[in-house]
């Protein structure tokens, strides 16, 4: 082949570069497996994330294994808790049938989900199967399940937060289980969060609920500087929330907002109602009402934000 | 028998003297001493997460361990030729195979002496508990894995090259949950014939995963420890498995001509 024929090309493709470059905006960069919650957790809900456990090739999924592990002590269910729920309020829940991957359609039931190692009725491989039952930590299915603290998680979600810095969820639920015990800990793990993913307002949200909580003190006193420091996070997450939230999303067709959840959009209103009752309790009542009445016609209307400025108007 | 225990004694004395052993338990010792380092928030309560990482760590050691000691005795044997005047004594071919298994089988339980000695040490220092039953059962259970490993890689080493030996027998080691998990999964989806494959492979192929009690160590206050008869079934299922892959590593040895 004659050399002239590549050069013209090349050429024209290096002196574009500059251009291209010109578009190039590293702090957008997101890891190739750092897609929405959403997708994450449909990959996870799938046979292949239980089978797999602990040698997934992602730290972060590997997390979503290790959680259902971890909170049924050692007994490994098909994934079936709710990871919105837990991130949100910490609730252990399991999740509906939404995006499984099972065999058994008819028979399952979210809150007896099938265990990895099969029952002796399900099961080919004989005394096999009867050892590996004995052996590993196993569990009727059919029996109610025991739901154990998540404190035995937190080194997990350090560890997935190490590995994998934008793992918002990771900091989400950590931070959820550490609260109660270690505020200032968990609030400086949220930092951390805010830190490595400045788009998350999620994480800003829930600091500001932990430092709000943190600034009164146990004697009733209030801490100025973490009421200011509560004041800066809830305003962040709301200019946050603001910024992504699709434009018209519509809570009866979620499934036309792909980037969007209900668990997010409960999220971004929850933001923005902290963020205007902290304006009411610290500072003034006029702005709360603005604050009310701007965010509710944001969303297109939310009952509590207007309830809540009719009162605050009606007050003396 | 003396024949058997002087061999076995020349492997394990070489395996202690080599210090692979040491260099082994040293980097996972560091490894699991690393991961320590993490600031874990200065929380109570998270020992099932420094129970779960050096018994994982540990557990791979010792069978990386078992994997290479067995799988390089018979190779390099023929390879440095000091087979022939072992031969030329009167040992017979099975006492060669069960003395050389026998140093690895020691070998290996030095080594997983060790690791323990450390996680016991380690646990008690952190102030944790430790279920005592269930974890004598553990160690025990490792043994009997690591028996089969061992003559597992035995025998490949007699039918293989030794690269090929040592890479089966690890990735047999390391799927086997893995591969339990997949092989439920997968039947009712299989024709006749493929469930009678797959009913094969799981009766052919040792299926470790049956030893594997580390989860239940980890999270061992609230399981109890295993009944006689459940151990009793599964020191049985090592020796039908080891004796098999001592047998076909004798056959494989039997035909090399010497």
């Amino acid at each position: 082949m004659n050399g002239a024929y590549w050069r013209i090309p090349s050429l024209a493709a290096f002196l574009l570069l500059p251009l291209l470059a010109g578009r190039v905006r590293p702090n957008d960069y997101e890891a190739s497996r750092r897609d929405s919650q959403t997708a994450i957790e449909r990959r996870n809900r799938t046979a292949i994330a239980a089978i797999l456990g602990g040698v997934r090739t992602s730290m972060a999924d590997m997390m979503f294994v290790k959680t259902e592990v971890y909170m049924h002590n050692g007994v490994a269910y098909m994934p079936h808790l709710n990871m919105d729920a837990l991130s949100q309020r910490g609730e252990v829940v399991a999740d509906d049938h939404d995006g499984h991957d099972d065999h058994d359609e008819e028979a399952y039931d979210p809150e007896f989900p099938p265990t990895v190692i099969p029952t002796a009725g399900k099961d080919f491989r004989g005394i096999v199967g009867e050892l590996e039952r004995r052996v590993r930590p196993w569990d009727d299915p059919d029996r109610p399940h025991i739901h154990t603290s998540g404190i035995e998680l937190l080194p997990w979600y350090r560890m997935m937060t190490i590995s994998d810095p934008t793992n918002v969820r990771a900091y989400q639920i950590g931070a959820w289980w550490l609260k109660g015990p270690k505020p200032e800990e968990a609030l400086g793990f949220l930092k951390e969060g805010i830190a490595n993913n400045p788009r998350a307002f999620q994480l800003p949200y829930l600091a500001g609920q932990i430092a709000a909580k943190l600034a009164k003190g146990e004697n009733g006193e209030t801490d100025s500087a973490r009421t200011a420091e509560a004041w800066e996070f809830f305003d962040a997450a709301t200019a946050l929330m603001m910024k992504e939230r699709p434009e018209g999303y519509d809570r009866d067709h979620p499934e036309n907002f792909p980037g969007w959840s209900e668990y997010k959009e409960e999220d971004a209103r929850g933001a923005v109602r902290f963020a205007v009752y902290f304006e009411r309790d610290h500072g003034s009542r006029d702005a709360a009402i603005e604050k009310a009445v701007r965010y509710s016609e944001f969303f297109g209307g939310d009952g509590v934000l207007d309830r809540l400025a009719r009162r605050l108007e009606n007050e003396d | 028998m003396n024949a058997i225990r002087l061999i076995a004694k020349g492997v394990l004395i070489e395996g202690v003297r080599r210090r692979e052993i040491y260099a082994v338990v040293l980097v996972s010792v560091l490894l699991i001493g690393a991961v320590l380092t993490v600031d874990f928030f200065d929380i109570e309560g998270i020992e099932k997460f420094y129970r779960e990482v050096a018994l994982l760590v540990m557990s791979f050691a010792t069978a990386a361990t078992a994997v290479v000691l067995a799988a390089r005795q018979l190779p390099r044997e023929f390879e440095n030729r000091t087979i022939y005047p072992m031969m030329a004594r009167p040992v017979s071919r099975l006492q060669f195979l069960l003395g050389k298994l026998s140093g690895v089988l020691l070998a290996t339980l030095f080594c997983l002496a060790i690791f323990m000695a450390v996680y016991v040490a380690g646990t008690l220092w952190l102030g944790h508990r430790i279920p005592w039953a269930l974890f004598g059962q553990y160690v025990f259970l490792q043994l009997l894995m690591m028996t089969i490993v061992a003559t597992m890689s035995f025998w490949l080493s007699m039918v293989l090259n030794l690269d090929a030996a040592i890479s089966i027998a690890a990735v047999l080691y390391l799927s086997a949950s893995v591969l339990s998990s997949l092989v439920t999964y997968i039947f009712p989806d299989l024709t006749t014939v493929g469930r009678y494959l797959l009913t094969a492979f799981v009766y052919l192929v040792p299926q470790l995963q049956i030893f594997d009690l580390s989860a239940k160590a980890t999270h061992g206050t609230d399981w109890p420890p295993l009944s006689l008869a459940t151990m009793a079934m599964l020191t049985a299922y090592a020796a039908v498995y080891s004796s098999g892959f001592v047998g076909l590593s004798l056959l494989a040895f039997r035909r090399r001509s010497l």
